[in-house]
């Protein structure tokens, strides 16, 4: 078994010859170099942190934000081994379909392919996040154990599933730098390179090829890889941070040649007590409300839009949670009473929950990455984000939410409380997922992505880019099961181009 | 033994059967008149056809209270005229139903709503 190198160690001016160079040791970076193993390739993985958090290497997150309140930059990820899957809570969905497809009403919109071009990859994904079998919502295993879901009736809100990633001690998700450690060490030809931080793209000269990288260490020192082939996998973020500041040859940074990288960069907001859902009987399965384990696999339920529903009613992705049991006050009483009473039902052990939410964004290419004249410890400009999100996606959310109460008052199960009317009040309670998003968006044509349907950056043929950065549409699934999914068609691709 | 005595002993039975019956009449005046009762709290009305439907009266005309601030223009002739038409001597439940499935809903305080009950509760509160 191979332990990590040290970049640390390497000495100042050597150049590393290469077949594959993954800049990221993240869930993305983890995933293609174990992908890759057996292809006899020579492969580096370049790894900013160490294997434990390290304060001046996560402080090389810093960055500045205009628009609305957001996760500070340097503490939404994580830098060292393992990426942000080091804080990540396990929650696991595939995409839906239509979030692949070009949705007339939705600028921006759709991805080069559609889902079927990933689906062949999710179990394989499945077992990289340790979700279990793949169940979601094929839900028999869920609803054989712990009864039926709350009666919605026919209408565009359906309850769905999440699964999670395996949880250790009840707790923790798989860490992907402690988990798969092991596994990197073993495959023969990869070197895992710790403290290596890549502060440029060095193009050739002609701009139509990567000839090198630039590697600092914190302490000063300084390499170059010369790859085949260069992957970056650096997160939502970085990604584009490392595109936009290797400008030496072109001068709006690599693969920005129609101003795209940084642009459309998204999360999913996640409000919390967006309503207030009354069952009048008072009793939900247990899944709605916690994590619950059967068929050997974790899972949770969440109330989502349909297909048709989204289509029909131009709204977004969404997945509700229902949360804790809140009281009603004297007016949510009466409204409770009234209707039970005109639809003929008992309501006298009703309970009302409150509903949390994760939402999808519209892509926006004013929300965004930008460099400052600021500089980081390795000399790196630093980062502003500007971050948006539009009164009509909270207007969409909340036509979800009006079509759950209307189906729960037609199936006479209970009544909703829509708990947020203004954009304030929605901003209150906004809280996010730390799903970085669409900065380096998927296109076929480079006017409207930086990376083609291959993940490659438009106009360089060995520069490539995985992660979540390449989500041009973003639905509201959790992405890292998904970008694991995507990864591993990349590597497929990749293999090909040594065959 | 008497016969006055023997009338005493044969009345207490009679006596206590129709005391039981009298008290147990009161009892269930009382559980018939206290609704009667309470129902009678609201003036009789041009519109009680409509708002016979309604059986938590108490808790419509509270939510009918958040109906009226929020409605611009109540008027309830119209109202009753647009309900009547409406409900068109069906049950409320079915109503509501159609409602439902048609996708009458309205909001009031956030409380998503069949509309004909928002306005039956609307009516309630505005004649009481």
């Amino acid at each position: 078994m191979n332990a990590f190198s040290d970049a640390r160690a390497v000495p100042a001016g050597t150049v590393i010859d290469t077949d594959v160079a993954i800049i990221g040791g993240g869930a993305a970076g983890i995933t293609l170099a174990l992908a890759l193993a057996g292809k006899s390739l020579r492969v580096l993985m370049l790894e900013s942190g160490g294997s434990t958090l390290e304060g001046k290497t996560q402080a090389l997150y810093s960055g500045t934000q205009t628009g609305i309140p957001y996760l500070a930059l340097e503490s939404s990820r994580l830098r060292y081994l393992g990426g942000s899957t080091n804080h990540w809570g396990g929650w696991t969905r595939p995409l839906d379909v239509s979030d692949f497809e070009t949705r007339p009403w939705l600028a921006h919109s759709g991805w080069p392919f559609p889902r079927l071009e990933i689906e062949r990859y999710f179990p394989r994904a499945q077992a990289f996040v340790e979700c279990g079998k793949f169940i979601y919502d094929d839900q028999k295993p869920w609803t054989d154990a712990f009864g039926a879901p709350i009666d919605l009736g026919e209408g565009g809100v359906y309850t769905s599933y999440f699964q999670f990633s395996k949880m250790r001690g009840s707790i923790l998700p798989t860490h992907f730098g402690q988990r798969y450690g092991a596994d990197l060490k073993r495959v023969p030809h990869l070197t895992v390179m710790l403290h290596a931080n890549v502060t440029n793209l060095g193009l050739a000269a002609d701009a139509a090829s990567l000839d090198h990288l630039d590697v600092a260490t914190l302490g000063g020192r300084k390499f170059k890889v010369k790859p085949k082939y260069t992957v970056l996998a650096t997160g939502g973020i970085e990604n584009a941070r490392l595109l936009l500041a290797s400008n030496d040859v072109m001068p709006h940074g690599v693969g920005n040649g129609h101003d795209l990288v940084g642009r459309f960069f998204a999360d999913h907001p996640i409000p919390r007590q967006t309503a207030t859902m009354v069952i009048f009987d008072g009793k939900i399965a247990d899944y709605y409300q916690n994590t619950q384990e059967a068929a050997g696999a974790y899972f949770r339920a969440t109330l989502s839009p349909t297909e048709k529903f989204k289509s029909e009613r131009m709204v977004l992705g969404s997945l509700t949670t229902v949360e804790d049991i809140v009281p009603l006050d004297e007016l949510g009483q009466a409204a409770v009473a009234a209707t039970a009473s005109a639809l003929g039902v008992d309501a006298s052990n009703a309970k009302a929950f409150s509903l949390g939410c994760g939402m999808e964004m519209a892509p926006d290419p004013s929300r965004r990455l930008t460099l400052t004249d600021e500089r980081d410890a390795l000399g790196m400009p630093r980062l502003k984000l500007n971050m948006t999100i539009s009164d009509s996606d909270f207007a969409r959310y909340r036509d979800t939410l009006k079509e759950l109460g209307r189906q729960l008052l037609a199936t006479r199960t209970g009544m909703i409380r829509l708990d947020r009317a203004t954009r304030q009040s929605w901003l209150k309670v906004m809280d996010w997922g730390n799903h970085h998003m669409g900065t380096t968006r998927m296109s076929t044509d480079p006017r409207n992505g930086v990376v083609d349907a291959n993940s490659q950056v438009h106009g360089i043929p060995n520069l490539f880019v995985a992660g979540s950065s390449v989500f041009p549409t973003y639905g509201a699934s959790n992405p890292t099961m998904n970008l694991v999914a995507l990864t591993l068609r990349l590597a497929n691709h990749l293999k090909g181009l040594f065959q | 033994m008497s016969e006055s005595w023997k009338d005493a002993v044969s009345r207490r039975p009679l006596l206590a059967a129709l005391g039981a019956i009298l008290g147990l009449g009161v009892i269930g005046g009382v559980a018939y008149e206290v609704p009667a009762l309470v129902r009678r709290r609201f003036a009789p009305s041009a519109y009680d056809d409509l708002l016979a439907g309604l059986g938590e009266r108490d808790a419509a005309n509270r939510l009918g209270v958040a109906v009226l601030e929020e409605a611009e223009v109540f008027e309830p002739a119209r109202v009753a005229r647009q309900l009547r038409h409406r409900i068109d001597h069906r049950p409320l439940q079915a109503v509501l139903a159609s409602d439902l499935e048609e996708g009458r809903i309205v909001e009031t305080e956030g409380w998503v709503l069949p509309e004909t009950l928002a306005l039956l509760c609307g009516l309630s509160a505005k004649i009481n």
